[in-house]
């Protein structure tokens, strides 16, 4: 009797498990496409609705399994711990392609559902002649709701925050097998000959335990705790980490973890760094963007249509290909990087501008902030002396050039650097909500050049509103406490100033 | 049952452990390549091993050696229209102390790798920079040099207790009796730069030659930089490391065995600015070897590499070279009307046996360059990747970041070079050591230093190829500078054979071998002008 309570408290045990998992993989799939795809409502009611109507279909199937339904339970179970397991991993693959994410994702969605509605059934029919019906029913369905319960429990408050997406389901395809295991080895009488289901299972167990091994979100746990929102997509290229963070209806795109944009806001930073210099310009015919990766700026560039001609040079092909392919983010940059007008390239930006010999009109510089001696090569004057190269006699350049306010040394040190080098700058700056007070530059070569006559305007803008001299005005508390060095190859004094500024705000 | 469960259980782990382990394994898998001088047909001109002559040829110079002086020689040539001359160099490659290679992620120095900024009274040497536009301008009496040639920032780090820190200086500022010292010494080396003899000329000149005669000084010449150190209270052990650093840096011999007089030199002879601390100084990815591909337009189609001048015969009217065409492996003989030779002296002595000059007193110690390709660069504590990376105490001189100079983003793999010379007792038993030695052993002297301050480098080295160089730069070692043998072997044979290697200058720097190259080339011709007449 004692024994047989024991083989039903497994049994149920079992089902505990198997139902947090299987919600575990529902939740993953409908957080990756609304992620991906936008619409979370839209996008969770698809993935529930898809995957209850999968379990429905494996429901129907377990009943042409007829014999050795231990075994098959425990075949079930390894199977749903491999395509559980890695679904995520594959998912995270294919972000980047876009493309084929749907048809994946709901077959995956769909295989798990069926695999995971096979379950209860078979349990069912296996515990029957041991418990009584009336007993089965209650306690299969009270486990398995609890199950139900904790995952979704857990998985917003522990899992996605602690593990993120990936390593969660890998964890749980483990905990699968690990229960397929402990099944075999309990029934090791009644299912007669293991060793091949110990060997799959071992097989699969070590596989996804390979593979959470070398996840590199396991790696770069210490880093998680530095992003706000949740990381919904983590990719390193040669060059830099992109890591793009939900937070509720917005996103977060980081780079070498610096905030790069936040969809909420990113209007007023990217209308600021372009509307301004395309307005001043006398021709914006053809244009140059350097950096910009994100298609952010190109966007706004594009709705000229008097533009002919856009040349983006971003060292980052990773990053280009990102913001050119994937359908979530091209929503963002209204496909601005396969826009037809578009060349991308992706090259050095200081070894590209010292060979370039196409003059452009307009110019607009995009770099990330000067965080170490090979980005602050970037910024001084032996740049800003080559990109003469790039400009017509009156072209006009515009530059974001960090916080005014958290780093008044950094940004005043750009301006008097580009200062040594051309006749006209102009200093201004913007309240960008998630970065804080933000500076920019606008300059020319063109002695005439007096940054007061707008040229033409871009109606519906969302922010910029052409008072220029509204944006220039600076209080005491964005001016440097002394006097600046000009940034020089042999000094680069910016990065110096950037990082004594960033540690003031720090202490 | 359960037993065999239990083995096969083991057999899957330690399978999967194999397979894991084998993934971090090809990790520590790298390429080891070793080269050098070639010391080998270098040995043979002891033997005089070479085929009978079969060819004749005629030209009115010929200059033999193929570093920055024999190079030198060449251009100061040409720009006086003397067009009827070629080079032979022994080597497969043209540079001498400045050779340089590549791989396919950057060029790598085989030798020297910057030069300072400049004296502007070496005047030939400031037309040859604004030639090439390494100066590109002059402001407020300074030279303005090219932007991308000026070693960019960060310049120097050291590594000590533990972490990097900015500089070379191991100068402790909280340490009284060290920083006392350090500016002490500072300040007398700067009063040194200034300090001008009764001649009018500066006591510490580049070129060596210009500087003053007084007899004062020249006694510093006869005791070690040590021995001058200890005279002037200078005991604190980091500026003593500094110091002998910065010798063992020019002249590959440490503070007890350079002249005090050479010591000193190396902290006051550079006069471009006499009041600040900062060097400026000039670098490219392939080191010196920048400045040799300025030299070698020169020589277009007159330079003859891997061909060894094994015999001279000085007679009346020509000098009759026996030279030996490794390529081709035949033997040529050369008649010219005047040689030049910028060979060094240990390769003048089979050349010239009958010139009665102790060759002892010249000393090159050997050295080992290793050049790392690193996938990743591995992290470490404080100041970040500079141009130079000193380690404090450490057995060789550190390394140079190959791209630091490039403009571009960092990009994977690195480059680095790896310096160390080999002052040991004697340096010719250090020089068979380096011949009879493993790779392995080489390898792993440079590894174990590197370790010290990135322990995990060798998960991330891809190549390393180690240059050795039996014959380094020239050490001013005590009474060598000023000696006898030195002024001996600088002396023209009749009006035939002319003396223009760096070694008889006794410093091996840039300056000293383009001085030493354009003004043998004067002294030649200035000779025939007085033959004409």
């Amino acid at each position: 009797m004692a024994n047989k309570r024991r083989f039903q408290f497994l049994l149920l045990m079992a089902v505990f498990t198997i139902a947090t998992c299987g919600l575990i993989y529902e939740l993953i799939a409908g957080a990756l496409a609304s992620y991906l795809l936008g619409d979370s409502v839209r996008q969770f009611s698809y993935t529930i609705g898809t995957y209850m109507f999968a379990m429905g279909i494996g429901s129907y199937f377990s009943k042409f399994i007829e014999k050795k339904l231990l075994k098959r339970f425990v075949e079930i179970e390894i199977l749903i711990g491999i395509v559980g397991g890695i679904s995520s991993t594959l998912l995270f693959l294919l972000f980047q392609q876009g493309s084929y994410f749907q048809v994946v994702l709901y077959f995956l969605l769909g295989l798990t559902g069926i695999l995971v509605g096979m379950e209860i059934p078979i349990l069912m029919r296996i515990l029957k002649d041991k418990v009584e019906f009336r007993q089965l029913v209650a306690n299969i369905f009270t486990f398995d709701y609890i199950g139900a319960l904790l995952a979704s429990i857990l998985f917003p408050v522990v899992l996605v925050p602690k593990l993120g997406l990936i390593s969660t389901s890998i964890v749980f395809g483990i905990i699968n097998i690990v229960v397929g295991l402990l099944l075999i080895y309990l029934f090791r009488k009644e299912l007669k000959d293991t060793f091949i289901l110990t060997f799959k299972s071992i097989v699969a167990f070590s596989g996804l335990c390979i593979l959470l091994f070398f996840n590199k979100e396991v790696l770069d746990y210490s880093e998680r705790n530095l992003y706000n929102g949740s990381i919904v997509y983590s990719h390193t290229t040669p060059y830099q980490k992109i890591v793009l963070t939900n937070q509720g209806a917005d996103f977060q795109l980081y780079l070498n973890n610096n905030l790069q944009f936040d969809t909420k806001d990113e209007y007023r930073y990217h209308e600021c760094l372009v509307h301004p210099v395309m307005g001043f310009a006398a021709s914006v015919e053809k244009v140059l963007i350097l950096g910009g990766g994100d298609g952010l700026a190109a966007r706004e560039v594009l709705k000229y249509d008097e533009v002919k001609f856009v040349t983006l040079v971003d060292l980052d092909e990773g990053m280009t290909q990102l913001f050119a392919k994937n359908p979530r983010l091209m929503a963002y940059n209204k496909q601005s990087l396969t826009n037809p007008k578009m060349e991308v390239i992706n090259q050095d930006a200081f070894l590209w501008v010292k060979n370039n010999k196409t003059k452009y009109d307009v110019v607009i510089i995009d770099f990330p902030d000067p965080t170490n001696y090979s980005i602050g090569k970037l910024y001084t004057n032996y740049f800003y002396e080559c990109l003469k190269q790039s400009l017509k006699s009156e072209s006009v350049v515009s530059i974001q050039t960090t916080s005014p306010f958290t780093a008044p040394n950094a940004y005043w040190c750009i301006n008097a650097t580009i200062s040594a080098i051309y006749p006209e700058v102009r200093a201004y700056h913007v309240y960008v909500p998630s970065f804080g007070e933000w500076g920019f530059n606008l300059f020319s070569n063109d002695p005439k050049q007096s940054f007061r006559y707008v040229k033409r305007r871009m109606d519906n803008l969302k922010f910029y509103d052409y008072q220029f001299e509204s944006y220039t005005d600076f209080k005491k508390d964005m001016l440097p406490a002394s006097e600046l060095e000009i940034n020089r190859l042999d000094n680069q004094v910016l990065v110096r100033y950037f990082e004594e500024d960033w540690s003031k705000l720090r202490e | 049952m359960r037993r065999r469960q239990f083995i096969r259980l083991t057999m899957l782990a330690s399978v999967g452990m194999i397979l894991l382990k084998s993934c971090r394994d090809t990790a520590l898998r790298f390429v080891l390549k070793i080269t050098g001088t070639n010391h080998l047909l270098g040995h043979r001109l002891w033997t005089k091993d070479f085929p009978v002559p079969t060819e004749k040829e005629r030209y009115k110079f010929v200059i033999i050696g193929g570093g920055v002086s024999a190079l030198s020689a060449a251009r100061a040539l040409i720009k006086t229209n003397e067009e009827d001359f070629v080079l032979f160099e022994l080597e497969g490659i043209a540079g001498g102390n400045s050779s340089s290679g590549s791989n396919n992620y950057s060029a790598y120095p085989l030798g020297a790798h910057y030069v300072p900024a400049i004296n502007l009274h070496h005047k030939e040497l400031a037309v040859f920079f604004e030639e090439e536009n390494i100066i590109t301008g002059y402001q407020d009496g300074k030279a303005v040099y090219h932007p991308e040639y000026v070693c960019h920032s960060p310049q120097e780090r050291l590594f000590i207790d533990y972490q990097w820190v900015e500089g070379i200086e191991p100068n402790n500022r909280l340490d009284d009796d060290c920083n006392g010292q350090f500016l002490r010494f500072s300040s007398q080396m700067k009063d040194y730069r200034s300090a001008k003899g009764t001649d009018g000329r500066f006591i510490f000149d580049l070129p060596l030659a210009y500087s003053s005669t007084d007899a004062d000084y020249l006694t510093l010449d006869k005791l070690s930089m040590k021995d001058w150190m200890e005279q002037e209270e200078y005991i604190h052990p980091n500026l003593l490391w500094y110091v002998n650093y910065c010798c063992m840096d020019d002249y590959g011999q440490g503070i007890d065995r350079v002249s005090a007089w050479a010591g000193i030199h190396y902290f006051t002879s550079r006069k471009h600015d006499l009041y600040s601390e900062h060097q400026e100084l000039l670098t490219w990815p392939e080191g010196n070897g920048f400045l040799i591909k300025c030299l070698e337009k020169y020589v277009k189609g007159k330079q003859f590499l891997q061909h060894v001048v094994y015999n001279i015969d000085v007679q009346k009217d020509k000098v009759v070279l026996n030279v030996f065409d490794e390529r081709r492996n035949i033997s040529k003989q050369i008649y010219a009307e005047r040689i030049i030779l910028a060979t060094p002296q240990y390769i003048n002595r089979y050349l010239l046996p009958d010139r009665k000059i102790n060759y002892g007193k010249f000393c090159y110690s050997p050295w080992i360059l290793a050049t790392l390709v690193l996938e990743r660069f591995p992290l470490s504590e404080g100041a970040e990747l500079s141009w130079e990376n000193v380690i404090f105490q450490g057995k060789g001189l550190g390394y140079i970041y190959n791209q630091h100079q490039n403009l571009t983003q960092y990009e994977s793999p690195f480059v680095i070079t790896y310096y160390r010379a080999l002052d040991g007792g004697n340096l010719k038993e250090e020089r068979k050591k380096l011949q009879r030695y493993s790779d392995e052993y080489w390898k792993n002297e440079v590894l174990e230093d590197l370790k010290t301050v990135h322990p995990e480098i060798e998960k991330y080295l891809v190549s390393i190829e180690i240059f050795k160089r039996g014959h380094g730069m020239i050490s001013p070692s005590i009474n060598f500078l000023f000696s006898e043998d030195k002024k001996e072997a600088l002396k023209p044979i009749g009006d035939k054979v002319f003396f223009a290697h760096t070694d008889l200058s006794g410093i091996s720097l840039f300056e000293e071998a383009f001085y030493q190259g354009t003004r043998a080339v004067e002294q030649m011709l200035n000779d025939e002008k007085i033959l004409d007449i």
